[in-house]
């Protein structure tokens, strides 16, 4: 059977439009949320991502970026449309073939088109959990 | 080892355009699903939601208000935008609730349309689950 291994979180906050955090643009990012977690030799880690985002200006595209120890292990590109609006953004991943061992897990997102004519805020909720399987 | 202690879901809708139901308005809501949940000393709750909706109203959409709420107390809540008109979105999040007293929980998902523009309809799917975790 399979077994829960660990299990852990970071939530920076919960509710929409309970911050105001500016993303930064590439090649630099915004660290969002880490935490840490056991895994077990030939396990499964499931992580979900939830972020409220703002565009505070032009349509900006979002690159959200997940790393274990450093090391991106999943990416993707979200566009907002335009000025003003709201992006609800979720996704998940499931990390697999680690050694044993403890490991951080970070998520990051950066600006990737045009700083100069596009922004964006994160306004919250920004949170981040991940179920270790073993 | 970490455990599974409870499961609680809401599924009233599995498919798209299997339902159709109006968004309600600020200040009111329309309540999207609920479940019990137990949850031990110090544990988690890992909690989901999907939901599928339309623009059925006109342009512009109304921009929505997603509420997960425990006991009747809101607990998380995330805005997405409006959607124009006829087109379909998809709308999902996730939360881990945690440092909760044990107990049994009602776990409530509740939506509000931002008023001054057309509020979608729920046209399914519709999904909303809870994983209860102690290490």
């Amino acid at each position: 059977m399979v077994q829960l291994v660990d299990f852990s979180k970071s939530t920076v906050n919960s509710f929409s439009q309970s911050l105001a955090v500016p993303v930064a643009a590439a090649p630099s990012s915004t660290l969002l949320t880490n935490f840490g977690l056991f895994v077990t030799q030939g396990g499964n880690v499931l992580l979900n991502a939830t972020i409220g985002m703002q565009s505070v200006g032009g349509s900006p595209i979002l690159m959200f970026i997940l790393a274990r120890n450093g090391t991106p292990i999943f990416t993707i590109q979200t566009q907002i449309s335009s000025a003003g609006d709201f992006e609800d953004v979720t996704f998940s991943y499931v990390d697999t073939n680690i050694p044993t061992g403890y490991y951080s897990y970070t998520m990051s997102v950066s600006l990737v088109n045009s700083a100069a004519v596009n922004a964006a805020n994160v306004v919250g909720p920004a949170d981040f959990s991940g179920l270790s399987m073993g | 080892m970490a455990q599974i202690i409870d499961f609680g879901k809401n599924v009233p809708s599995s498919f798209s355009q299997t339902t159709s139901f109006s968004v309600q308005v600020l200040p009111n809501s329309t309540i999207l699903g609920q479940f019990g949940l137990n949850v031990a000393a110090g544990g988690s709750a890992l909690l989901q939601a999907t939901v599928g909706l339309q623009n059925t109203g006109g342009t512009p959409g109304a921009d929505c208000i997603y509420t997960i709420v425990r006991n009747g107390a809101a607990i998380f809540s995330i805005r997405a935008g409006g959607i124009p008109a006829e087109v379909f979105d998809g709308v999902s999040f996730s939360y881990m609730d945690s440092g909760l007293p044990a107990g049994y929980y009602a776990y409530g998902l509740t939506v509000s349309a931002f008023t001054g523009a057309a509020p979608p309809n729920v046209v399914g799917p519709l999904v909303f689950s809870g994983m209860s975790l102690l290490m």
